[in-house]
């Protein structure tokens, strides 16, 4: 049995986590919700913004889950 | 009817955030069972991991709600907190101060007073420090539950309430770790939440180039309306910026407050601590490009919105800077985007609030209560304290939170409070670091004079004491403003702090090098960054960033 201390999990593979689950629910909402109107909605902002969120995340999320905090 | 009303799918994001982060408490504790763990976070962070939660501990809802109010107020001006009033100081903290703290490995700021002084000034710093953390930890508190009344309408003791007693759950099981932890995520989603909020403002305004030119001349330049204060909207010269701001206030909290030190001191290394700092003023850089873009583009939207108002203050009943974020929020958000937008606002507070109260846990546990009651305590009494005194601090900074609902621009208030404390300690570090000739007794003395200095002018303009006269030749302007006050207030803190400890230290007999090495400039070892390669070497980074600062201030002139 070793004497090495565990270490905890990469700080990164959380920031990825949380950006993949929150940029999924911004694409889903602006994808499937029917939502109040607000300037600029006309644009999508939820779309293309929870799309940046998802993309984002993925490195953070594979480059953490190999790294040390 | 409240802002902005909640679907569900907004609820869902900001439930699943405070999951998160009890989650993340209850993951960490196993690996915080030790003082060094848990106080320290077991300092093995890279300059990354560290250099963001530097920056982050010092960017809670204060910062963000505060400076977006506060550039309707200043304009452009504000950036100057991001910049020459940030961004020297963090460097030089990496760069000459670090090594004398880290190579002394001590847990906290008063512990290198305790080391290179007395225990009479740590005592003091220790006690002043726990004071204004508890006073910050209750205006993060305050801010936390205007914005959940602004926005959602909701009950401002129970919010108050409820989000303190998250915020002390996953630091009473994590720590310092805990914290940190919080403190990147909460990085990440005010990036991803609230820049968005600049994005379409820019947009609705016609572009960012269009933000900036419509502004009036008081309000949109630097440098080039700081000759005269009565041409700028801070009411301010050149000289008060640089020497008041960039010098003394700045200098005095990023170099020598415990909150954001603390992050450094977690690193794996004295290289990985120095880059800490360095790394952190990029991002600070950065900053002014969600916060002070919303807060311009909230200002021209006032002139020229009808649909575009802030909510009254609800004492003063005067429109409310610093709802200005959430009103625009709610003004560009869709259902999900809103949520995401209030839980980066949250997460700022959980972050804000998280800084104060590790930090306070960690003086008070290694600089006031080992010192005075439990000299022999065991690593495990002192993490047991530790957790204790968490709760407690979250109690007493609720208590704090409605002292701040007297004062409107909360901002000012902060740097009010940063004056008393900081700006004279700068000037004791300053010389304990670089000048073995200071002695413990001129040290405490002179803080001791410089935060009473500071206290007697905050008072003197508080209470309408000085003459005109008295006024303007502390100021060096006929109608100063707040943060003009509280400038040369710091400035002179700092002056009778720095003058008194020079003058008794050479009145007095000073320690021997022998009890110095490694905490004074001349008696400690180099670092060996020389050998290192030219990319991990911090002054080459350190360069990197002046020049970027000079860039963005031409630009901006």
């Amino acid at each position: 049995m070793s004497d090495k201390p565990a270490e905890p999990l990469s700080i990164w593979f959380f920031v990825g986590a949380m950006l993949i689950v929150y940029g999924a629910i911004v694409l889903g909402s602006g994808a499937l919700l029917e939502t109040r109107p607000t300037v600029l909605s006309h644009t999508r902002p939820s779309l293309w913004w929870g799309g940046v969120m998802v993309l984002g995340g993925l490195p953070f999320l594979i480059g953490g889950w190999r790294s040390k905090p | 009817m409240n802002a902005v009303s909640l679907s569900w799918v907004d609820w869902l994001i900001i439930v699943l955030y405070f999951a998160f982060i009890i989650g993340i408490g209850l993951y960490l504790r196993r690996f915080t069972t030790t003082g060094q763990g848990f106080f320290m976070a077991g300092r093995r962070n890279s300059s990354w991991v560290a250099g963001l939660a530097f920056l982050s501990a010092n960017l809670g809802a204060l910062e963000i709600l505060g400076w977006t109010g506060g550039t309707m107020k200043y304009g452009m001006f504000v950036s100057h907190f991001y910049w020459v009033g940030a961004i020297p100081a963090m460097l030089f903290l990496g760069l000459y101060m670090m090594p004398f703290y880290y190579s002394s490995r001590i847990s906290s700021v008063p512990g290198y007073l305790s080391l290179r002084f007395d225990e009479r000034s740590r005592l003091l710093n220790a006690a002043t420090f726990g004071v204004m953390t508890l006073l910050m930890s209750g205006i993060n508190l305050y801010l936390m539950a205007l914005v959940l009344r602004t926005i959602l309408g909701w009950n401002w003791h129970l919010s108050m309430w409820v989000s303190a007693l998250a915020v002390g759950s996953y630091i009473a099981l994590g720590g310092l770790l805990s914290a940190i932890f919080t403190e990147i995520v909460q990085f990440f989603l005010i990036w991803f939440g609230l820049f968005l909020v600049a994005i379409l403002g820019a947009t609705e305004l016609g572009g960012f180039s269009a933000v900036f030119s419509g502004l009036p001349e008081e309000m949109g330049r630097l440098w080039a309306t700081t000759s005269d204060p009565s041409e700028n909207a801070m009411g301010v010269t050149w000289a008060g910026i640089v020497m008041g701001l960039g010098f003394v206030l700045s200098f005095g909290y990023w170099t020598t407050d415990f909150l954001v030190v603390q992050r450094a001191f977690s690193s794996k290394d004295l290289r990985a601590a120095r880059l800490t700092p360095i790394v952190a003023s990029f991002f600070k850089m950065a900053l002014p490009f969600i916060i002070v873009v919303a807060g311009l583009v909230a200002f021209r939207l006032s002139r020229s919105a009808a649909d575009f108002q802030l909510l009254p203050h609800p004492i003063t009943g005067e429109p409310w800077n610093d709802t200005a974020l959430p009103m625009l929020i709610a003004r560009y958000y869709p259902s999900g985007l809103v949520g995401l937008g209030i839980t980066a606002l949250l997460a700022g507070f959980m972050a804000g609030q998280a800084g104060n109260v590790s930090a306070f846990n960690t003086v008070w546990t290694y600089d006031i209560y080992r010192v005075l009651f439990r000299k022999d305590a065991s690593d495990q009494h002192l993490v047991a304290v530790g957790r204790i005194t968490t709760v407690a601090g979250i109690v007493l900074s609720v208590g704090t939170a409605y002292l701040a609902m007297r004062f409107n621009t909360i901002m000012d208030y902060i740097q009010a409070i940063f004056s008393w404390v900081n700006a004279p300690l700068f000037a004791t570090m300053l010389l304990g670091m670089f000048w073995k000739r200071t002695t413990s007794s001129g040290a405490f003395f002179g803080l001791i004079a410089g935060m009473a200095a500071s206290f007697s002018i905050f008072l003197g303009f508080k209470l309408g004491l000085f003459s005109s006269t008295v006024s303007k030749a502390l100021t060096f302007s006929e109608a100063p403003s707040d943060m003009s006050r509280n400038l040369w207030q710091a400035t002179w803190a700092w002056v009778v702090c720095f003058a008194l400890t020079v003058g008794l230290s050479l009145l007095t007999k000073p320690k021997p090098d022998s009890e110095l090495l490694g905490l004074v400039k001349g008696l400690t070892e180099a670092g060996k960054e020389e050998k290192a390669p030219l990319l991990s070497r911090p002054p080459f980074w350190a360069a990197v960033s002046v020049a970027a600062l000079i860039a963005l201030n031409v630009y901006f002139w």
